[in-house]
């Protein structure tokens, strides 16, 4: 009167079995432990890249003293009452000046942390220009031109004048023209106050910075400076300080005038060895508008005369050049009337 | 249940043959028996096993992997916020606002955390290891060029915060960014994975067939008995096969249930959240775009050119999300897409003024305070899509915790029922083998 033990033996087992299915939990798996060495990444500023320059073409002074500009009429006219058909009327009517500049050249071009306004030398040297035209410096509309645009943006008009840490040469000559020299600039090296370069033949081997498409890049692989530099290229001058600042670059290289701005912002740093190319400022201006050339050119000479230029230099750059005299303003040169 | 001598008589077999009468009968009784309720554990097993796997890869997908994908998310997303963020407060000047300042170490605080509990959770991809490691080596450079750039503008606000912040957002864009997507590309693989799992067919079709086939036999067995003991009806075999009927239904509609409750948390849920989440961050991609184009364009105008993918790539994630996503979640993703409208619009005017020289109406526009300006259309927009993300969220919870308790009940019916046919089947064979000791 019992089932047979076999069927009593199964049906346990394969009871167990369907409630320990039905109770079934996920396990979890327990990751493995690893040790792994970790090396710092290069982190450097967005598209700075190693860079081989070709030597500076001999063209430089191709075309004579490019610095030579548009002589100044005898007298300026009187602000706000600019001669009918110039274009310095056509400014006026306007109502402001379309002026290129950079933002983040410091001490030249760059925003004021607590204005918000742009400032620095080169706005200076626009702010004379407004206050000669409408009798008020404020009178300006500014644009960022990145400096491989400048010459563009003079040539097709979108902007009046750029006074943009701008050299003139015989390349940039053929396409703008330029106001007389309001800046002599040189290129120079900037590195940590504790380094052992002393100037450009100390060089070999050595990482050093300069800005993407400028002419710096190029004085860097011919004398005085010593063969087999590192050239590291980055998209603003700026980039160099914060690669030189992270220690992945042992000097920067560029216009002494750059190189101040970037030496007031970081103390320790100096500028060392000698001037070792010429780089004459001008404001860029199109070969359209000779008259206002030569209108900014009588700005300039009255600056020169009564003190103006040496104000604006010492505003901007009295405190790094702190205990040496102002220098004399730049000396204008102009081409022999036709 | 006792049987007196004289029905045990009346009831034995005639038809067969003499020599197979009280000799195979019994034994064959005893094999069927034992077969069937076999057969009905098996498929109580099988079935149990199927249900089971479909919970569990449910509950794994509701429970864990989808929130490591919502983790793995957020670090991208408090990622792209900080570094919004910092470039905001860069645009308000020397004296950084409190609310950006806590908003950017808010952002940093999330994706820290979450970057640690995913460390934690995530096991042993290669992939995984590689992008949590890269999170984990970096952002802390990327915090310290950050705070270098701090540093730099509350001295002076020379263009050394700038371009110190240019490299950040570099990083950000070329390493950390690019490492938080694929974490959650991996997490979302997993889960995809695990959502494939919880509705896999083979299981279900391997009970179904079970099921089907111990039906038959029950049929058949109870025809055979009614044959040859010339009784109309055994009750405990009937009881059997309607157990075993209604386990049958309430498996197949279960399951059905429950395969489609995944089906809408994966298509109405996780698929728009993922989409959305995407969405979100192209969406502070433009706004970074903008702002860094006026703090730090002086080469290239790369960042407007990053702006313009950034755009084109939102608006067909908003599409393709208005497209799948449920109900409440497209009418937030309306409001996202006129709010993307409005953005577009007054970028347009950000660009014309900085364009024509209005630089500080620009920067004004940039990190103004109104309702017209940048930053509150930015907001709009972050929000509209926030909202989209949540309701998608939603509906993916409900969805998946409907999906998973469709099954509860069913694994204990499962195992009740199984078990109640197997001691059915045995209970109605065991009078037909007494008849024969």
């Amino acid at each position: 009167m019992h089932p047979s033990p076999a069927p009593r033996h199964r049906f346990a087992l394969l009871a167990a079995l369907v409630v320990a299915a039905v109770t079934l939990a996920a396990c979890d798996n327990v990751p493995a432990a690893q040790t792994t060495a970790a090396t710092p990444p290069l982190v450097v500023p967005a598209g700075a890249h190693i860079v081989h320059p070709s030597p500076p073409t001999a063209s430089a002074t191709s075309c004579g003293d490019p610095t030579q500009s548009i002589a100044p009429p005898a007298t300026l006219p009187t602000p706000g009452a600019m001669p009918s058909g110039s274009y310095m009327a056509e400014i006026q009517a306007r109502g402001y000046l379309r002026a290129g500049v950079d933002q983040s050249t410091y001490l030249w071009g760059y925003r004021d942390p607590v204005t918000g306004a742009l400032s620095g030398f080169d706005i200076d040297m626009l702010r004379q220009v407004s206050q000669a035209i409408f009798g008020s410096p404020d009178r300006i509309r500014y644009t960022i031109v990145p400096n491989a645009d400048r010459v563009q943006a003079v040539e097709s008009g979108e902007v009046d004048i750029v006074a943009e840490t701008m050299t003139i040469n015989c390349e940039r000559e053929k396409d703008v023209d330029f106001s007389s020299v309001y800046f002599e600039a040189g290129q120079q090296i900037l590195v940590p106050s504790n380094s052992s370069i002393t100037g450009p033949q100390d060089l070999g081997g050595k990482r050093v910075c300069a800005t993407d498409g400028s002419t710096s890049l190029n004085n860097l692989v011919v004398p005085p400076v010593a063969p087999h530099v590192t050239i590291w290229a980055v998209a603003n001058e700026t980039d160099c300080l914060v690669m030189l600042q992270q220690g992945q670059v042992d000097a920067i290289s560029t216009d002494n005038a750059i190189l101040e701005g970037l030496a007031a912002q970081d103390p320790n740093t100096k500028i060392v060895g000698p001037t070792f190319t010429q780089e004459p400022y001008g404001m860029a201006i199109s070969k359209a508008h000779p008259d206002f050339t030569s209108f900014v050119n009588g700005v300039l000479t009255n600056e020169r005369a009564d003190g103006t230029w040496a104000a604006i230099y010492n505003r901007w750059l009295g405190a790094a050049t702190a205990g040496q005299p102002t220098p004399a303003p730049p000396v204008a040169s102009y081409r022999a009337a036709s | 249940m006792t049987l007196t001598a004289a029905q045990t008589q009346s009831v034995r077999p005639r038809d067969l043959p003499p020599v197979e009468r009280g000799r195979v009968t019994p034994v064959r009784l005893r094999f069927a028996a034992v077969a069937l309720s076999a057969l009905a554990l098996l498929a109580g097993l099988v079935s149990a096993l199927a249900a089971s796997e479909r919970h569990s890869a449910t509950v794994a997908a509701w429970q864990k992997a989808e929130p490591l994908v919502v983790d793995a998310q957020a670090i991208d997303t408090s990622l792209s916020d900080a570094d919004t963020t910092a470039a905001g407060s860069f645009l308000q000047g020397r004296l950084e606002p409190a609310a950006l300042r806590a908003r950017y170490s808010s952002d940093l605080a999330q994706a820290s955390a979450m970057l640690a509990s995913a460390a934690q959770q995530v096991g042993s991809d290669p992939a995984v290891d590689a992008s949590i490691r890269s999170l984990t080596v970096e952002l802390p450079i990327y915090t310290g060029l950050v705070e270098t750039a701090t540093f730099n503008e509350r001295q002076a606000s020379y263009p050394l915060a700038a371009a110190y912040l240019g490299e950040a957002n570099s990083l950000m864009r070329s390493e950390l960014l690019p490492a938080a997507a694929s974490l959650y590309e991996v997490e979302g693989q997993r889960l995809t994975a695990n959502e494939s799992s919880s509705s896999s067919t083979w299981p279900v079709m391997l009970a179904a067939l079970l099921f089907v086939l111990l039906l038959v036999l029950l049929v058949v067995a109870q025809r055979w008995l009614s044959t040859h003991f010339r009784r109309t009806l055994n009750v405990p075999l009937v009881a059997a096969t309607a157990v075993i009927l209604v386990l049958a239904i309430w498996f197949t509609v279960a399951l059905a249930a429950q395969g489609s409750g995944v089906h809408s948390a994966t298509t109405g849920g996780s698929g728009p959240v993922s989409t959305d989440t995407q969405a979100r961050i192209r969406a502070l991609q433009v706004r970074g775009d903008d702002e860094l184009t006026l703090l730090t364009r002086d080469s290239v105008a790369s960042y407007q050119q990053d702006y313009k993918v950034a755009v084109a790539d939102l608006e067909q994630l908003l599409g393709s999300s208005s497209a799948s996503g449920s109900e409440p979640a497209r009418a937030d993703i309306a409001d996202a897409k006129a709010a993307l409208a409005a953005y577009r619009s007054t970028h347009d005017h950000l660009r014309q003024l900085d364009g024509s020289g209005d630089l500080s109406d620009a920067v004004a526009l940039a990190s103004g305070s109104s309702a017209n300006d940048l930053p509150a259309e930015s907001a709009r927009l972050d929000s509209a899509i926030s909202a989209a993300i949540g309701a998608s969220q939603g509906t993916y919870d409900d969805s998946m915790s409907g999906a998973a308790s469709d099954l509860n009940g069913l694994l204990w019916g499962i195992g009740i029922l199984s078990v109640a046919a197997a001691a059915l089947i045995i209970i109605g064979f065991r009078p037909r083998i007494a008849e024969y000791q």
